[in-house]
């Protein structure tokens, strides 16, 4: 655990960004959770477990969204969206995972719509482009 | 009870009895008495009938858990066992009054708990469905701090930041269930480490993983190791 914790270290120092040790990873009560809720009642998990799948789900966020960033940079785009994150996961071996996902994207767009109507009914502004309907959404804070 | 030695050996043609039908009603009345708790500890039980055990082996911990259930299943076992000897069943029905007037006494617990337990099983049925229309688990400000640390010059649409959150809870779900697995292959009751470590080293999707979490090695391997690869390296 110590030269887990010296190795992210360094690459936060290679980042320039200064991130709190307690924003580093999930919080662990969450991570605890859904680890009780997914396994069967009787089932016991160390503390040391829920530390280390702390440690492997925020590897993950990085292992995917890099290989979505990184597909961005490509195309020339500055945003990533949500199919980036579906193609990254089906390249890096979760396949099970793209599909649900797109489901899960498609409903969210479907709510998105409905929440913009709402807004230009009431403001009566037109917006111009995706990227500054999503920019908007994500700060007013829509959460579903 | 122990005074006597007659009923010891009938009890102990019961529990084998009970162990191979694997019924739950007749093994809870059969562990009520101190001695026989014991005996079912030391038994090496299927994981189903181990949690029957731990349910019965600490009165206390009955009081607190759902203490109605095995009322009634009690009661329809008392009538089940008179045929067979008078004696016992009179014993056992006293032994079973006291119990059920310790429990009464402690209904408010048992129906907190048992309601809690019913929500989380609830859950877990919405999850099998596989709808998604819940709340995220994870904090999005969190996410978003962690994606910025990765690439501060990319921007993350709201989207993405909920694809990103559903999929981490896939990932958490799946890699749970699969640690689990190796859990219950060594009958062991905690999900440790080791579980965990064996995962990543078995499947080659989690090799991403592999730095994070290796494989525990003793001391001796990994001295013999070192020294095949010979001094000059690392």
């Amino acid at each position: 655990m110590e030269d887990i914790g010296g190795s992210s270290s360094n690459d936060n120092n290679n980042n320039g960004g200064i991130i709190k040790e307690q924003d580093r990873l999930l919080p662990i009560a969450n991570v605890g959770r859904l680890m009780k809720r997914i396994l069967p009642q009787n089932a016991k998990i160390s503390k040391e477990a829920k530390e280390t799948m702390q440690e492997c789900v925020s590897e993950f966020i990085s292992f995917v969204t890099s290989e979505a960033s990184e597909k961005c940079r490509k195309e020339r785009r500055k945003t990533v969206n949500g199919d980036d994150i579906c193609w990254a996961l089906a390249t890096l071996g979760f396949d099970n995972y793209a599909e649900p996902m797109r489901r899960y994207l498609h409903r969210y767009r479907e709510v998105e719509v409905d929440h913009n109507k709402v807004n230009l009914q009431e403001k009566g502004n037109s917006p111009e482009e995706k990227d500054d309907e999503l920019f908007k959404l994500s700060n007013r804070g829509v959460g579903l | 009870m122990t005074s006597s030695n007659s009923p010891k050996p009938e009890k102990k043609i019961t529990k084998n009895t009970e162990i191979s039908k694997t019924q739950k009603k007749k093994t809870k009345n059969a562990e009520t008495p101190k001695t026989e708790k014991k005996k079912t500890k030391n038994a090496e039980t299927p994981k189903t009938e181990k949690k029957k055990t731990k349910n019965a082996e600490t009165p206390k911990t009955e009081k607190k858990k759902n203490a109605e259930i095995p009322k009634i299943e009690k009661k329809k076992t008392k009538s089940a066992e008179i045929p067979l000897t008078d004696g016992k069943t009179k014993r056992d029905r006293e032994i079973a009054k006291e119990e059920n007037k310790k429990k009464t006494k402690k209904p408010k617990l048992s129906n907190g708990t048992s309601k809690q337990r019913d929500e989380g099983s609830k859950k877990g049925v919405a999850e099998g469905k596989g709808e998604e229309g819940k709340m995220n688990v994870f904090p999005m400000n969190r996410i978003r701090t962690m994606i910025k640390g990765e690439d501060p010059d990319m921007r993350v649409s709201q989207e993405a930041l909920l694809a990103i959150n559903n999929a981490v809870e896939k990932f958490l779900e799946q890699f749970s269930q699969e640690a689990y697995a190796f859990c219950v292959r060594d009958r062991k009751k905690c999900l440790s480490y080791d579980h965990l470590a064996h995962v990543v080293s078995k499947q080659r999707r989690y090799d991403f993983l592999s730095d994070f979490v290796p494989e525990r090695v003793k001391a001796e391997d990994a001295l013999r190791e070192r020294s095949a690869a010979g001094t000059g390296g690392h």
